[in-house]
């Protein structure tokens, strides 16, 4: 599996995420988890 | 058109477009990364986004009991404004609560993505010609990362020749 092939299931759980429970809690879910790579924003 | 909800009022259906360049030559590019979110999402939907209006493809679907509306912008990258504000306009959406725009992003890393419900389109193309479209900044967004790949330090030397075959390799073909 490529790594841009993974991120689009976890894009497409976030989505999903997003109109079941809202924005926020898609960003709390979503946004911690690559703390570790670095990302600035 | 909105649909009636339990309590009798129109809601609006939920609109996610992906950004990317039409044609063939751009199909597996990371640039088209939010054509390939939109794929992915119709694909485990069981729907085809292969509808044409507004300038867009689009297929409609039911995510978490909401009607949702997925869109392939048709024209390109820097244009995609026109499809985005021309799709709100006729689904009566409003762009603040009921739309999301899928892209990529150079600046975060490969493999990793980030929601944000606002804020400047930071060089890209594709984000500024919605901003511009819609007047407002006020529209959320999911960023999926195409830029450099984060590996341990011993492994960073080889992340170069790693990244051109990781981002060219057909992320979608084993499930199509």
């Amino acid at each position: 599996m490529t790594v841009l092939d993974e991120v689009l299931d976890k894009v497409a759980a976030a989505t999903r995420r997003i109109l079941e429970l809202g924005p926020a809690a898609a960003m709390n879910e979503f946004n911690r988890k690559d703390e570790k790579t670095g990302n600035k924003d | 058109m909105p649909e009636a909800s339990e309590t009798g009022f129109q809601r609006s259906p939920f609109l996610i477009v992906g950004l990317g360049n039409p044609g063939l030559e751009y199909l597996w590019t990371p640039h088209n990364a939010g054509f390939m979110a939109i794929d992915r999402i119709a694909q485990q939907e069981g729907v085809v986004v292969q509808n044409r209006r507004c300038r867009a493809t689009t297929a409609t679907c039911r995510i978490a009991g909401r009607e949702v509306v997925l869109a392939k912008s048709e024209t390109f990258m820097n244009l995609s404004g026109i499809a985005v504000a021309a799709l709100v306009e006729e689904l009566e959406v409003d762009p603040a609560r009921d739309l999301l725009v899928i892209y990529d992003e150079l600046d975060l890393v490969l493999g990793t993505f980030k929601i944000r419900e606002r804020g400047s389109p930071a060089g890209h193309n594709g984000a500024r010609s919605v901003t511009d479209a819609l007047a407002t900044q006020e529209w959320l967004r999911l960023r999926i990362g195409v830029g450099r790949i984060y590996l341990p330090k011993p492994l960073r030397q080889r992340a170069a020749s790693d990244r051109a075959e990781i981002i060219c390799s057909r992320p979608c073909a084993r499930r199509i």
